[in-house]
């Protein structure tokens, strides 16, 4: 058997990840008015909302014409259409549609999960090979695999996975797992883990306080693990770096695929012969300068279910075309938050990413979680749900909250009200990978 | 291509033996084996094409649900995706409500306690439909229900096993395991060439076998779990 090296990177890799940027945005127009054609033989959903808007891709000659012209559409957009029409799919395309293997839904922690028709060989799946190749998986390797859910079935990605040549190691995504990860760690020497989250990370952080095993010879092998769920914290990052392990964070680019890090760390790297990224202002839908933030809206480019066009995807971004220094030239993208998860609290507007280090910097909420509690748009004051540990509090839990609330409101310059649960009775308030930052409860 | 690359692992999963559970890889011709297993045993209820399945597991049960993904999709069906935890039944019930899904695969006992909770019936949601229980326990909740055809569909040990239309005990792929008891606990040995080879591995499931031909037509000893 031949031994793997890198001259054996998957042939879309090195072509179309590195093109001139006019390459890239000549193949991206094509793409885009087949696209068009397509979903409007295809999808119910596309051709009411452009018939709705006066408007047939016929019209559309190159993406002027479509920035200028094509309307939006959202999660809700597919929900009421779902609902409206007796349509499963949410209008995507129909149910009877022959490309049509799966039925995979969204979360549901924005509301009722949205409908994600697939087809067997996943076209998103190449996006994620890529990732990991730049991680530094290659044929003939083992992987850890740990996705958040089943509600995207197994094979799928599991699809892309023997097309490069990677045996992956399935887990359920829990700390419960981590026994069994530990010894697949050390039988199967995988490269890369995908994903981790931070409940994770905590789980592995108390198994090693346990069992005093050696945190670099169980990631000896391990190129880099891809982490998701949530912005990764500086302490988790810190922790995982004394691991020898290095974190590249993903994070959704709108519903028709990922972003992933390279090894420069410097924001996640968009797949633009996949997705058609724009960054508009939320409220005039106008396009924004790249460095200035944004609503991130995306355009599926090659998948022929997911007729997603111009989908509003409610993350403020902001964009850098810049090649990167890896190499490539697609354009990374950076992530600010969400804009339903904005606060604002005596007019100052707040994100979780505002708080978050400010909790994780002290010893008995070093975990890092919390809630934002909004029981209304607009509040006075800014309640905050703080998990803490039991084991380490030294203090009284009183004088616990009265610390941390003195600490955010000096930093963000509002009244703050804390309430302290334990660590444990929080994570059962969400899924096993985060627990939702905003809550109305 | 060479018989070492048909044997290489093609993925990892698990399996639960009488002492846990253990790592199961799974070559390439492991799971083209299975696919047609499930073929077999789903020929036998005679769906029409594409039919709504709602595939109810998690994601470490690949070894048991990739195969069957496999299968469904050479013969035109669509998987529709439940995570087998309480709190994804209302997912189920989104599914069933909103689209036609004659058959349900992997209820367990988590979806039925999820079903409860949000006071949902099993026996109205389920009416009409194949539904095949993941786990004794929870076959045995849903058994008597007057208009549900119910099945048991689970791992055995490595092995998958599953009831046809005629029900009355789960098949086995008999040219790919070798069954036998000890006292009333089913052994395992493969007779075919696998990523991990088992000799009388002890599965843990307490079980009569059923060694009298099957109705459905398909061949070889029939698994009957006890409680």
């Amino acid at each position: 058997m031949a031994t793997p090296t890198d001259s054996r990177a998957p042939a879309f890799y090195s072509r179309l990840e590195t093109l001139p940027r006019a390459e890239l945005e000549a193949l991206q127009e094509q793409r885009l008015l087949t696209t068009l054609q397509r979903a409007w033989r295809e999808s119910p959903l596309f051709r009411t909302t452009w018939s709705e808007a006066g408007l047939h891709p016929d019209q559309i000659k190159n993406f002027h014409d479509f920035q200028a012209k094509a309307p939006f559409f959202n999660q809700d957009s597919i929900r009421q259409f779902r609902d409206r029409y007796q349509n499963p799919c949410g209008g995507l395309i129909d149910l009877d549609n022959p490309h049509l293997s799966g039925m995979a839904t969204t979360s549901g922690t924005t509301g009722d999960p949205t409908p994600m028709p697939m087809r067997f060989q996943f076209s998103t799946h190449e996006t994620f090979i890529r990732d990991f190749w730049h991680i530094g998986m290659r044929p003939g390797d083992y992987m850890l695999l740990s996705v958040f859910t089943f509600r995207g079935g197994s094979s799928m990605i599991l699809n892309g996975l023997k097309e490069a040549g990677v045996t992956p190691v399935y887990f359920n995504h829990s700390p419960a797992e981590i026994p069994r990860m530990i010894r697949a760690l050390k039988q199967y020497r995988p490269t890369v883990i995908s994903l981790m989250s931070s409940p994770l990370i905590l789980g592995f952080e108390k198994y090693f306080e346990q069992s005093h095993e050696d945190p670099r010879a169980v990631f000896a092998s391990v190129k880099g693990a891809v982490f998701g769920g949530e912005a990764l914290s500086p302490r988790l990052k810190k922790m995982t770096r004394e691991w020898g392990l290095e974190l590249f964070e993903t994070t959704a680019l709108g519903d028709v695929g990922t972003g992933t890090e390279c090894h420069r760390h410097d924001g996640f790297h968009a797949h633009e012969d996949r997705a058609l990224v724009e960054c508009l202002d939320p409220d005039s839908g106008a396009p924004v300068a790249d460095g200035q933030m944004g609503e991130l809206v995306v355009t599926a480019l090659n998948d022929p279910l997911l007729s997603m066009v111009r989908f509003r995807t409610d993350d403020l971004v902001t964009l850098n075309r810049e090649p990167c220094q890896c190499g490539r030239t697609h354009l990374r993208y950076y992530v600010h938050g969400r804009k339903g998860d904005q606060i604002i609290v005596q007019g100052r507007h707040v994100l979780p990413n505002d708080i978050r280090h400010l909790v994780e910097n002290h010893h008995e909420t070093a975990s890092g979680l919390f809630q934002i509690v909004r029981r209304q748009k607009e509040m006075d004051v800014l309640t905050v749900r703080v998990g803490y540990n039991p084991a380490r509090l030294q203090v009284s839990a009183d004088a616990l909250a009265s610390r941390l609330a003195d600490e955010l409101q000096t930093s963000l310059n509002i009244p703050v009200n804390i309430e302290l649960i334990a660590d444990d009775e929080l994570l059962k308030l969400g899924p096993p990978h985060k627990i939702p930052r905003v809550t109305k409860q | 291509m060479t018989s070492d690359f048909m044997n290489r692992p093609h993925l990892v999963g698990r399996y639960r033996n009488a002492h846990g559970v253990e790592f199961l890889p799974l070559s390439e011709s492991e799971m083209l084996r299975l696919s047609w297993f499930y073929r077999r045993v789903f020929d036998t209820f005679n769906l029409p094409p594409r039919c709504n399945v709602a595939l109810i597991s998690n994601f470490e049960d690949t070894a048991i649900t990739a195969a069957l993904e496999r299968q469904l999709n050479q013969d035109s069906h669509i998987a529709c995706y439940v995570e087998a935890v309480s709190f994804d039944a209302a997912r189920l019930v989104a599914f069933i409500k909103r689209m036609p899904m004659p058959v349900i695969m992997g209820v367990n006992s988590e979806i039925l306690a999820g079903l409860q909770a949000l006071g949902q019936s099993p026996a109205e949601l389920f009416a009409g439909k194949i539904v095949f229980a993941r786990g004794e326990d929870a076959y045995q909740q849903l058994q008597g229900l007057a208009d549900v055809r119910l099945y048991r569909w689970m791992d055995t040990g490595p092995a998958v096993t599953m009831e046809c239309s005629a029900g009355g005990g789960l098949h086995i792929d008999g040219d790919e395991w070798e069954v036998s008891l000890a006292g009333d606990e089913v052994l395992l040995s493969s007779r075919k060439a696998r990523a991990l080879e088992f000799c009388n591995e002890a599965t843990g499931i307490r079980a009569s076998l059923v060694t009298t031909a099957c109705s459905c037509g398909l061949d070889g000893v029939r698994i009957l779990p006890k409680r």
